[in-house]
């Protein structure tokens, strides 16, 4: 598990926890300085013989996913929101919540205040969901939107835009110096999962020959996905016949990757339109780009690019953007005054 | 649009104030009724659901979501929809019957062997032998048809992609152009394109248009790819024997829509949704089994059940949500693709709403054939 160094409970008997509760992968910061991170899948063996072979009555993240053959998947916040009346979905999210606070070892009788951010979407529909989730793992909870966790915790929260690409959506912010509301903030759906459908679909159409999983695909996006000008090719291993055969895959990659960049740049400017032009020109200097899509190489690049239509810019990643928004969420716990953290 | 002014910044503990009571407006069921629950203890086994008709969505959603929804269904409702509720949150989640469609099973019963419905019902049943809308010659005016999903919701997803969203709305299109047929009626959709409809804006368009009808669909998703599910749900609490009478001596010429009718009867309870919904049910779970039988070797009849789902709760006239497909079937799948099949399953919906109707005696004498020519 990972350590880093976090501004540690003035109290110890508190433990401060942030959450960064994604569609793709969940992280969680705790104020006793240990952090960890999962992939967003929870399984169930499907089966007695299936449990006796797992050795486990439910498993999380990559090994769920490995053993999907053997288990009953389950993505909770597969578009970025639960769906409504889905209980395993629900039951779900409180495993893998669960499953993060027990990594960070919570000590026995440490009464736990935790700030959890969740897709903007997730926050409008299920947040009472999410409070039921966390209600037998922690003492209180706030609840927020991943963009505001990462803008916390940047302490960017004034003159700001944070643009959150998640695998379910691509969550819009604008920091102004109070908390944001609903006119602050747009959601898009086109997003991570979008450009591995689109990869695959692109994939299959120039090589009808060979067959392509989603998780395969997936995996390739994470590790090589870019936008702008190819470095040369991209073998990816495929199955043509039941043999693995290399095909180069940068065309398809760059396609796929640049597809969402013009719904993003639209919905930015058509957010940040709706202030004070002064405010805007301030605004579209200082554009954060976090989530797991903000690893695709050169995003910044190809949106501060097209953003440059409308003005100066400046668009940045954040660091460490696997941790940005856990670790706002555990400076807003560690922030919030006493008199605010209330029992569930 | 007008430009927003510029925005005057407050210190970080005004915005942490805001979070604060952002959070506060969520509400908590367990804070306000001392029902708190207790942190679980961290060295506790893990128990997730297994498949089949097992496990029951967490108590505390349940509750929650029925509290919401019933602020929009009337103050006497809540009292007793809660009592009800609260009761069946006594018992352990998996005792309960309620389940999501990943988790229910055709063995699963109606309410009638769901504690938690049971409970929240009159505490006196309203015999079948005395349908109110039949009795009092209620008219249905307004059908309400709700393609589920839409959107940034794309509902559930099939092995190839295909989208519950996408075939909710197409069927829900058909459907209207067939009902339009039979004179009389006024065919709504609650959204006409994809977009999203929050369900609470669904609820508020039925019940701001007088909807008679409601019928939202949906399509099955269950983790065993070789059944195809078909089931269809209601919100149903009877009436009480004594208010039926008393309304009955009242209103027994009464030409009152069905709509119009609920109104009055809040205060005593929502008995025509109740005991009409379940009939409804009834009526088109029966048709679509009978035409999937003939198209599909694995479709499966699951019944008819009661579920608190949000949107059956809210809505005041009789209300059902039919799974009229199971897209994580292959072949059934590979039959939504088609046009055809679409149009099919417009008209076994069709079929199953003009049979309750003329059962029922709600139905103007339709001046159009039933059942129309297939569109492809």
């Amino acid at each position: 598990m990972a350590q880093k160094k976090t501004k540690s409970s003035s109290k110890p008997d508190v433990l401060h926890i942030g959450i960064d509760l994604g569609t793709s992968r969940s992280a969680i910061v705790a104020s006793n300085g240990k952090r960890t991170w999962v992939e967003s899948y929870v399984g169930w063996p499907k089966d007695f013989v299936a449990k006796k072979m797992l050795g486990e009555g439910i498993l999380f993240g990559e090994k769920a996913l490995e053993n999907r053959m053997s288990v009953t998947l389950v993505r909770p916040l597969e578009n970025g929101v639960i769906r409504d009346g889905t209980a395993r979905d629900e039951e779900a999210v409180r495993e893998l919540i669960h499953h993060l606070i027990e990594e960070v070892h919570p000590e026995e009788g440490q009464r736990i205040q935790a700030a959890i951010g969740v897709p903007a979407e997730a926050l409008k529909v299920n947040k009472l969901a999410i409070r039921d989730a966390v209600r037998e793992y922690a003492d209180a909870l706030m609840v927020v939107s991943e963009p505001f966790s990462v803008a916390y915790g940047l302490d960017a929260l004034t003159n700001a835009m944070v643009i959150d690409i998640g695998a379910g959506t691509v969550d819009f912010c604008v920091m102004h110096g109070t908390m944001p509301t609903e006119e602050d903030q747009r959601t898009l759906t086109i997003a991570g999962d979008y450009v591995d459908r689109q990869l695959k679909g692109l994939l299959e159409e120039s090589h009808p020959e060979a067959r392509f999983s989603e998780t395969a695909v997936r995996h390739f996006k994470e590790q090589h996905g870019f936008v702008g000008t190819a470095n040369g090719k991209l073998p990816m291993k495929a199955s043509i016949g039941g043999k693995l055969t290399d095909i180069d895959v940068s065309k398809e990659l760059k396609a796929a990757c640049e597809s969402i960049v013009p719904a993003i740049t639209e919905t930015a400017i058509d957010l940040i339109a709706r202030y004070d032009p002064d405010f805007q020109e301030v605004v579209k200097k200082n554009i954060f780009v976090a989530g797991g899509g903000s690893q695709i190489k050169g995003i910044a690049e190809a949106l501060e690019d097209a953003l440059k239509e409308y003005g100066p810019c400046r668009v940045r990643v954040v660091d460490d953007p696997l941790f940005a928004g856990a670790e706002g969420a555990l400076a807003l716990a560690q922030d919030m005054p006493d008199e605010f953290w209330e029992d569930m | 649009m007008a430009a927003v002014p510029p925005p005057t910044p407050s210190s970080k503990h005004d915005i942490l104030r805001a979070v604060y009571e952002d959070n506060l407006r969520v509400g908590d069921p367990a804070a306000t009724s001392g029902h708190r629950t207790r942190r679980r203890a961290f060295a506790a086994p893990t128990l997730g659901p297994v498949p089949g008709p097992v496990l029951a969505p967490p108590v505390s959603r349940r509750f929650a979501s029925a509290v919401i929804a019933l602020a929009v269904v009337g103050v006497m409702l809540v009292g007793m929809i809660v009592q009800g509720l609260q009761a069946g949150a006594a018992q352990p989640a998996g005792q309960s019957a309620s389940a999501s469609a990943q988790q229910r099973g055709p063995m699963m019963g109606p309410s009638e062997e769901d504690p938690a419905l049971s409970n929240a019902r009159f505490s006196v049943d309203h015999p079948e032998s005395l349908p109110i809308a039949e009795l009092f010659n209620l008219q249905v005016n307004t059908i309400v048809i709700d393609p589920g999903h839409g959107g940034r919701d794309p509902g559930t997803l099939g092995a190839t992609g295909m989208r519950e969203k996408d075939i909710t709305l197409d069927v829900a299109l058909r459907l209207r152009d067939r009902l339009e047929r039979h004179e009389g009626y006024r065919i709504l959709l609650t959204r006409e394109t994809d977009e999203a409809v929050a369900l609470g804006d669904r609820v508020a368009f039925a019940n701001d248009r007088g909807a008679d009808l409601f019928v939202s669909l949906h399509v099955n998703w269950i983790p065993d790819a070789s059944v195809a599910p078909l089931e269809t749900y209601y919100f149903g609490l009877r009436a009480d024997d004594a208010t039926l009478q008393l309304a009955h001596g009242e209103n027994a010429v009464s030409d009152y829509s069905v709509a119009e009718f609920n109104t009055m009867l809040q205060r005593a309870g929502n008995t025509v949704k109740f005991q009409e919904s379940k009939e409804l049910a009834v009526a088109v779970q029966h048709s679509l089994v009978r035409s999937a039988g003939e198209t599909n070797a694995a479709a499966s009849d699951w019944g008819v059940k009661a579920g608190p789902f949000v949107v059956l709760l809210g809505v005041e006239s009789p209300a059902i949500l039919a799974e009229m497909a199971a897209i994580s079937n292959p072949d059934e799948e590979a039959r939504l693709g088609t046009a055809a099949h679409r149009e099919t399953l417009a008209r076994s919906l069709e079929e199953g709403l003009i049979a309750y109707l003329q059962q029922r005696l709600l139905t103007p004498t339709p001046t159009a054939t039933p059942h129309g020519s297939e569109e492809n």
